[in-house]
């Protein structure tokens, strides 16, 4: 009698609880617990190297915490997670088999249950479902090392990133498909296939319809490495069923398929029949080359209807992204730059419908726009600049033609999905002034009280037409931030607004607009003093760029003693940021209105507890702006 | 209990497995790296403490490979004593007279828990009285004893809690006289289960586990090592 129940058990209630294994039936639950053997990594321990050996099993984390990051050639490190209770690591590496592709260290005494290869392997051959979930998880990490891969490439627009997403299959099929009955021989399936320099063969029965596939791999490894008769009927080394696409899919959706079910090729279906085969060598040229893309389509479009559409598809593309593991700052920089595509070459089309603008003229951005961080939500935040940088007023002549330009393109950009020109205190009616004006709006928006508002001008980023204009004003904005006291501390006020209490979540929330209990408005109280701040610290260093990220970065240069908690607050800004993205899809995914409401109860403990330490590290940095304020004399005599 | 020493002669732990029970050629050689060495942590119940008159109740073994438990590769059988089962010892192993008689004699088992061990070097929590009971049973059985390396979880957290205390001046905890209970809680382990052969091998194992971190802190690499340090006396 074997008596080991109590100790089984014990994983077996673990394994219930946790995802997917909680998802098995009982007796797979059962048999997988005896499989299941346990590793002990004390703190601080590297359990997996990069590029080291790769990992034996699946670690399932019973308690304890690890850090899995990379490490970049430059001696960057990128953090890749942090995962602690019921999660897993070793998945990646696991599979790939050759190597490990992240460093993880534990963080804590952790204690893993290790569920052996073979064992997992087995189940994902058995378990759709828990499939599914791994090849989710592993293409998160398997996109990061895409990103990675293209951003080190060169691309004619600057990035590749989008192309995996914008790409369509159809677009990625270069050249018809080759069929062949699945009655012939194995030879003549070899001359065909050399004939015609393809590397699968589209087999199909007698009424056309695909049966199989035979591909040059099959050819290597069942015919020649077995010593197979080459008179064999190709049938019988042909792989059913066949993983099919439909050529309107983006082709990130085909190469997810490709991963999922292990397949280097994959039919192109369109209206009901076949029109292509697409490989992983597609992909790779995808990467190499410069194929169509969706800014290319963008660029394309010679009318405005062709451009309409486009405002829909940037937001799918964003939604599946986001679905599928793309880093918050990398959606929002894709949203951005589609959109900024989108109303550069609206403008465009507008100007040759109506002329030659008479006077300089140029689009700016401000706000989250401004600052590349433009989420699903708000309306672009665009101004119209004219005139010449020292010009006060406009003529008549020219406002007319700018009331025109600016009706045809807000009109535009409302078919587009992406309506512009948001109503903004400072903007009022009237989206179009001189840079001196401008100038002007900003100074009385503040004495209005209208700080936040008012702030954002100061992320203010040249978009399209005469750039000097948007410089001009960015300078001039910049300089009066830095040079008045007064200014300077009345938008202070801003950042240090929402004091944050120390303690638990649940004191956190609660007293905004819109929260409930569980409820929070991160952007309220979590990404408006970081945002607001650095934007602040910033302008007072003559920091040009306007990126929140990217200011973190400069001032973790410029604040030397101050280093650490600038790293720290970037870390919490992108783990912000990525809470809010997720919690938007979510809500489209629902057909709500997109807010900025975050549902505490659904975040995991590690979010949780995260979000509480972001708080801390928030409270930390108002503390340094209240300090800077009484470091500085000349500001100290404006201060509130 | 002269389990293991530790001559400097080489091939002496090859020359220990050789005589154990039906060994084959050991599993591994004294300088082998502790990630790769198998090791079986065990734990008995007795009918009492005397080794003239009581016996083994049951045993429990789980294996572990480097500090990985494998769980999955656990040993536990009820055995048949010579004696009676005392009444009052129910309380503690849950173990009942009549569960006991049912149970198969020791010699039964004996093949299959050989088997478990062979290759293996043995671990356990004050091991000496396992070992004393378990070759008690061996002899009378007309078999020689049981020659595995033997290591005593015990007596390696008494070692690093030494060397701890080099190093802070201020802990005066000591590891001698330290129950199985206060030790696993010291190390954070769950302690439900307790006072079943299995159960208790399982708990050595967690505890085993942590301690070869901590050991390898300490320059604990190779089984040598580990068996200077934490051999029972």
């Amino acid at each position: 009698m074997v008596k080991e129940e109590k100790e089984i058990r014990e994983i077996i209630e673990f394994l219930e609880k946790t995802p997917p294994f909680s998802k098995l039936d009982r007796e797979a639950v059962e048999s997988t617990a005896r499989r299941i053997s346990i590793e002990f990594y004390p703190s601080g321990l590297s359990v997996l190297r990069q590029n080291g050996p790769p990992c034996q099993g699946l670690h399932l984390i019973k308690r304890g915490e690890v850090k899995v990051f990379v490490q970049e050639k430059q001696g960057d490190e990128i953090l890749i997670d942090y995962r602690s209770d019921g999660e897993s690591f070793g998945f990646v590496s696991l599979l790939s088999g050759d190597k490990s592709r992240a460093n993880v260290v534990a963080l804590q005494d952790t204690v893993c249950y290790v569920l052996p290869k073979e064992d997992l392997l087995d189940l994902l051959n058995r378990k759709a479902r828990l499939r599914d979930f791994f090849m989710r998880s592993f293409f998160w990490n398997f996109i990061d090392k895409t990103y990675d891969e293209m951003k080190s490439r060169s691309f004619p627009f600057g990035e590749g990133d989008k192309l995996l997403f914008t790409t369509a299959v159809r677009e990625l099929v270069s050249r018809s498909v080759v069929t062949a009955p699945a009655t012939i021989r194995v030879r003549e399936a070899a001359g065909i296939m050399a004939q015609h320099h393809i590397s699968s063969l589209v087999l199909v029965d007698e009424d056309d319809v695909p049966a199989g596939i035979v591909t040059d791999q099959d050819l290597r490894e069942k015919v020649v490495a077995r010593g197979l008769d080459f008179e064999n009927p190709v049938s019988s080394i042909m792989s059913p069923p066949l993983i099919r696409v439909d050529g309107g899919e983006p082709s990130f959706e085909a190469l997810l398929r490709m991963i999922r079910y292990n397949v280097h090729h994959l039919l192109v279906i369109e209206g009901g029949s076949l029109t292509g085969v697409v490989t992983n060598h597609d992909f790779m040229m995808l990467q190499g080359t410069s194929p169509l893309s969706i800014v290319k389509s963008i660029k394309a479009q010679a009318t405005m209807d062709g451009l309409h559409p486009m405002g829909e598809r940037i937001h799918r593309i964003m939604a599946m992204l986001v679905r599928n593991g793309v880093k918050a700052r990398q959606v929002t920089r894709l949203i951005t730059e589609l959109g900024d595509q989108l109303v550069e070459r609206l403008a465009e089309l507008i100007i040759r419908d109506i002329g030659p603008p008479p006077a300089p003229l140029g689009l700016a951005l401000y706000g989250s726009e401004g600052r590349k961080e433009q989420t699903f939500k708000a309306p672009i935040d665009c101004l119209v600049l004219a005139g010449d940088p020292e010009t006060r007023g406009l003529n008549p002549n020219v406002r007319a033609y700018l009331d025109r330009f600016i009706s045809r393109l807000r009109q535009d950009m409302t078919a587009c999905g992406l309506p512009l020109f948001a109503h903004h205190p400072l903007t009022g009616g009237l989206p179009y002034d001189t840079p001196t004006r401008w100038e002007e709006r900003f100074r009385a928006g503040l004495r209005r009280g209208e700080v936040q508002e008012a702030g954002k001008l100061l992320d203010l980023r040249h978009l399209w037409g005469v750039e000097r204009l948007t410089v001009s004003l960015a300078e001039r904005l910049r300089k009066t931030v830095r040079e008045e006291p007064e200014v300077f501390s009345t938008l202070l006020r801003g950042p240090l607004s929402c004091r944050t209490n120390r303690g638990f979540l649940r004191q956190l929330i609660g007293g905004w607009p819109g929260e409930e209990d569980g409820k929070l408005h991160i952007k309220e109280r979590a990404l408006k003093p970081i945002v607001e701040g650095v934007r602040l610290l910033a302008v007072l260093q003559d920091i040009q760029a306007t990126q929140t990220t990217e200011r973190i970065h400069r001032l973790a240069g410029e604040y030397k003693p101050h280093e650490k908690l600038m790293q720290d607050l970037g870390l919490v800004y992108e783990f912000l940021m990525q809470l809010r993205i997720e919690e938007q899809v979510n809500e489209m995914d629902a057909r709500n209105p997109a807010d900025d409401v975050i549902h505490v109860e659904r975040l995991t403990q590690l979010e949780q507890k995260t979000l509480r330490e972001a708080f801390t590290v928030i409270e930390r940095f108002q503390d340094l702006l209240k300090g800077h304020v009484a470091d500085s004399p000349a500001i100290m005599r404006g201060a509130v | 209990m002269t389990t293991v020493t530790m001559p400097e002669e080489k091939g002496f732990i090859n020359r220990l497995f050789r005589g154990a029970g039906r060994a084959k050629a050991p599993a591994f050689r004294r300088d082998t790296d502790v990630a790769e060495v198998e090791f079986v942590v065990i734990d008995t119940e007795l009918t009492g403490l005397r080794p003239r008159t009581d016996s083994v109740l049951s045993v429990g073994a789980i294996h572990m490979t480097g500090t990985r438990i494998e769980l999955g590769q656990s040993f536990y059988r009820v055995v048949r004593p010579r004696g009676e089962v005392p009444g009052t010892s129910v309380v503690i192993h849950g173990i009942t007279p009549t569960e006991a008689d049912a149970a198969p004699s020791f010699e039964v088992l004996l093949p299959e828990f050989l088997a478990f061990c062979e290759g293996r070097v043995i671990v356990g929590y004050c091991v000496n009285i396992d070992m004393v009971f378990l070759n008690g049973e061996f002899r009378r059985l007309g078999r020689r004893r049981l020659r595995n390396p033997v290591i005593d979880t015990l007596k390696l957290y008494t070692w690093i809690r030494r060397k701890q205390r080099d190093a802070c001046a201020f802990d005066n905890g000591c590891g001698e006289d330290m129950g199985l209970t206060e030790l696993a809680e010291k190390f954070g382990i769950p302690t439900a289960h307790m006072h079943n052969a299995l159960s208790d091998a399982y708990i050595t194992a967690q505890i085993f586990q942590q301690l070869l971190a901590l050991a390898s802190g300490y320059g604990i690499h190779r089984v040598e090592d580990l068996l200077l340090v934490a051999r029972p006396d």
